[in-house]
């Protein structure tokens, strides 16, 4: 099957997966008690505001009707209005979620990075110190959640020892640049504010590192174990036979391959990302996606809700795909019909 | 690609450069210009928008950036304030307002009566906010000139003053210059709903300049203001969004936050006590804390049963334990309140009457088929050590207490019937307007169904006191009747009165000067109503005194 097809198939799949999704957050959303109307306009509110209210939010006709009329909205990019900020909900994913994928690009960067490097290094001096203050470092890592890391670094490099910000994307007495693509680093790079970019940087830099450490950790352990295990197998023994040079050995023939079992756990990690953000972006007062999302959730706020799940659902299904066709390249072996 | 002696020249490369952008970042702290402002945190969203939100947040911002007809003292009582001078007709149905020449809205336009007419109409029309307070009593509002007002009730309503502090005035011409023709309120589109998300049309002492939603959002001073500034009143407030109790330490320690919100815990107001230059203020918040019996359900229909409660309750282990610092609440008023009467005593706890109640109740020979359900909202971690003590308490009488606590969401939905409702809820109730009125009224038959009334009392003989007590427009008089009501509420027993909630911040008491504390401590109150104590013009700022 041919990389096009093969496109076709996982988008259609997706759109599937994705429209089950809707159906499922729908309901979960309106079978859980409690009016949304009332809870938002408080219990003095008169019944018939409360009732013009649920009109609005077509909370007083059947669910199937209730989904149909969501759902048509949808196609069209109205996700309806959002409870909490009292505006479209469109319009606030439009303001915050550029804020989660900068913080999440640069996350997904590091943990890749990162992640790969400490498991060559790793593999590399297997089974002596460096190896096991790696190894150690990694498992720490992994079960820690991000969150944990948050605090941390906010009372360490905010507080003892105050050399980063700790709150926001931005410094008050600083204006942000023109909007190209609501990614801030970038945007001060193209209006050439470079006093903008490095305050934006060192805004984004703990709260990148606190949300990518866990997946750092888990690329370098599985990085590594990859790499040991290749390293036994008769292709790599041949290789040297042949008196390939080991420097060639181990990155070309031993590494590429040993990145499979890699690339396909970053491609899920890189989409946890955005869930791990949640609390990091509370602990950071970042104002993105995540922290919208737990806002909303807390408030019932329904549209906002269903927005926020169908955007992250569709960033999984976009992400898997992405692995799939990121790791039949590494290894064509690896047929995408299977 | 790494020998040892490599790795070990790019980790020292990197550690001297992870010291190196640190201390290029300090070089842009030391710039960071500590001008007057003051920065205060708390739950994020402020509605800027006067007929949409009620809040504390909000209710901050309204203070601050709108101006009211007449405006709470820190004594309880309400002054003039837009408002030149108030006529009320002897039958308390007419309130004639001749307004103040000569006042500005942030656009420079001046404030007349037609805008007080249309944020009149603008609010009963929207129901939102606090519009609650207007659409039951106001039957039409009028201009006559461009400063005189004329407001008709449609029946007497003794603290319609007190309601009038939550009218914030909107300059009607700016309003309308912004409407999205979409909107769901015909010729009047959205009401200026959207375009108020991010700005102000108002005329108090501030002005929004910068409304970054999820983030902060910046007012300045707002230079023509008719009252003036004290030459250290706030440059400019800023409201920033979080709660986080770490980032909340962090930004006080660096003298980031002014002043922090109210909703920390105990632990974290000790650390932020322990921050140099930074001192703990505590006031009544007008809030109450009780807990609300269900009057229609077995067995706390009895009012024996309700009453054994009462008197068995661990009032002072509520107090050490879980609210120190705090005061009693002995009746359904906050001590706050105008109109509460200091002299009423209330429950206190008693083993031997509690058993004696136990004993007169139709519940006593078979106490065991008639569990007491105590439910609370899962997300108020406070609550569960109440029910805790609620628990053991009533075991000393022989009453069983189930514990359910719930999502918020469900609690709500199961208050609003009378079978669904649990036996006793644990709740805070807030204040609407600076009057007794605002929790007396809370026992009318019309709040069943909703979390302020979970006591289903229904009761036609309290719904015609309180009725006559809010039809009362003499102060004096209308008092008297709160007290009498509040007896009788205490001789029924709907509720265990157990807090009178304090408002607790931390604030950074070497440069900043707080007129509630200066209150405080010269035996006052604070300002009983919501957002008042955060005025800014009666806080000063000496950013020369900060301690670096």
């Amino acid at each position: 099957m041919n990389t096009l097809k093969f496109l076709f198939k996982r988008i259609m799949l997706s759109l599937i997966v994705l429209f089950g999704l809707s159906v499922m957050i729908f309901i979960l959303g309106r079978v859980v008690p409690g009016d949304p109307a009332r809870m938002s306009l408080g219990a003095n509110a008169p019944q018939e505001t409360v009732d013009k209210m649920r009109q609005q939010m077509h909370l007083d006709e059947p669910i199937i009707v209730q989904y149909g009329y969501w759902f048509s909205g949808i196609i069209q990019g109205d996700f309806g209005k959002s409870l909490y900020t009292k505006r479209p909900v469109i319009v606030d994913l439009a303001e915050f979620f550029p804020a989660t994928i900068e913080l999440v690009l640069l996350s997904g960067f590091l943990m890749g990075l990162g992640g790969l490097i400490l498991g060559i290094i790793s593999t590399k001096f297997n089974n002596t110190w460096i190896d096991n203050i790696i190894r150690i470092v990694s498992y720490l890592g992994v079960v820690t959640p991000s969150f944990v890391f948050a605090i941390i670094f906010v009372l360490v490099f905010g507080y003892l020892w105050p050399i980063f910000p700790t709150m926001g994307r931005l410094s008050r007495y600083l204006s942000f640049p023109p909007n190209h693509t609501g990614l801030l680093l970038i945007d001060s790079i193209i209006a050439g504010e470079w006093e903008t970019f490095w305050n934006g940087f060192s805004h984004i830099i703990l709260p990148a590192i606190a949300l990518a450490l866990g997946g750092m950790s888990q690329e370098a352990r599985i990085t590594r174990s990859s790499m040991l295990d290749n390293m036994s197998k008769d292709y790599i023994l041949s290789h040297r036979a042949y008196g390939i040079p080991e420097r060639k050995i181990f990155y070309k023939y031993l590494l590429k391959p040993s990145l499979i079992p890699t690339v396909t756990v970053f491609g899920l990690d890189f989409a946890v990302l955005f869930g791990n953000a949640f609390l990091v972006e509370m602990v950071f007062n970042w104002p993105g996606l995540s922290r919208y999302g737990i806002n909303v959730m807390l408030q019932k706020d329904l549209n906002a809700i269903s927005a926020v799940i169908i955007l992250l659902g569709a960033i999984f299904v976009i992400m898997n795909i992405v692995t799939d066709l990121v790791v039949s390249f590494l290894d064509p072996r690896i047929q995408l019909a299977d | 690609m790494f020998g040892k002696r490599k790795l070990f020249v790019i980790v020292m490369a990197i550690i001297v450069v992870s010291f190196l952008i640190p201390e290029a970042n300090l070089a842009y702290a030391r710039v960071v210009k500590r001008d007057k402002s003051v920065v205060f945190s708390a739950v994020w969203p402020p509605q800027l928008d006067p007929a949409v939100g009620q809040g504390f947040g909000s209710a901050i911002c309204y203070a601050n950036i709108y101006d009211s007809i007449v405006f709470p003292q820190s004594d309880g009582t309400i002054a003039n304030h837009l408002a030149e001078n108030i006529i009320v007709s002897t039958d308390g149905l007419v309130y004639d307002i001749t307004l103040k020449q000569g006042v500005k809205f942030h656009n420079g336009d001046e404030l007349q009566a037609k805008d007080v007419v249309f944020s009149m109409n603008r609010i009963r029309t929207i129901g939102e906010g606090f519009g609650y307070l207007f659409i039951p009593t106001v039957k039409a509002i009028s201009s006559d000139g461009p400063y005189q007002v004329t407001i008709e009730l449609n029946k007497a309503f003794g603290p319609f003053l007190s309601t009038l502090v939550n009218l914030y005035i909107l300059n009607e011409a700016q309003v309308m210059a912004n409407l999205d023709q979409e909107g769901a309120y015909g010729e009047f589109g959205d009401y200026g709903k959207g375009w108020l998300i991010t700005h102000d049309a108002g005329s108090g002492p501030y002005m929004v300049s910068e409304m970054r939603i999820q983030e902060h959002m910046i007012a300045e001073r707002f230079v023509d203001y008719w009252e003036g500034f004290d030459a250290n009143n706030p440059d400019k407030f800023i409201f920033v969004g979080t709660v986080e109790p770490v980032t909340t330490r962090v930004m006080m320690g660096k003298r980031e936050l002014e002043i922090s919100d109210q909703w920390q815990s105990e632990e974290s107001f000790a650390a932020l006590d322990k921050i140099d230059g930074v001192e703990l203020v505590k006031f009544l918040s007008g809030s109450t804390l009780g807990i609300q019996l269900n009057t229609k359900r077995a067995p706390t229909d009895d009012v024996h049963i309700r009453k054994a409660l009462a008197y068995i309750m661990d009032y002072e282990g509520i107090l050490k334990g879980v609210y120190p610092g705090a005061s009693r609440l002995v009746s359904p008023v906050s001590l706050l309140m105008p109109g509460s009467d200091p002299n009423i005593v209330g429950y206190q706890k008693n083993l031997e009457k509690a058993l004696e109640e136990v004993k007169l109740s139709k519940y006593y020979d078979n106490l065991d088929e008639y569990p007491v359900d105590v439910c609370y909202a899962a997300e108020w971690v406070t609550a569960d050590k109440i029910a805790l003590l609620f628990q053991a308490s009533a075991a000393q009488v022989g009453i069983k207490v189930n514990i359910a606590k719930q999502p918020w969401a469900k609690m709500i939905s199961d208050v609003s019937k009378m079978e669904t409702t649990a036996h006793a809820n644990i709740l805070t109730i807030g204040p609407h307007y600076g009057e007794a009125g605002t929790f007396i009224s809370r026992y009318l038959s019309s709040s069943c169904g909703t979390w302020e009334q979970t006591e289903w009392l229904q009761s036609e003989m309290i719904d015609n006191m309180i009725n006559d007590a809010l039809a009362t427009v003499n102060v004096t008089k209308r008092y008297i009747k709160y007290t009498k009501i509040q007896k009788t509420i205490l001789d029924l027993c709907p509720t265990i009165f157990l807090v009178d909630v304090l408002e607790k911040h931390a604030y950074q008491s070497d440069y900043l000067e707080w007129g509630v504390v200066d209150q405080l401590s010269q035996g006052g109150k604070a300002i009983p109503v919501q957002g008042y104590n955060m005025y800014m013009r009666n806080i000063k700022v000496f950013p020369e005194k900060a301690k670096k």
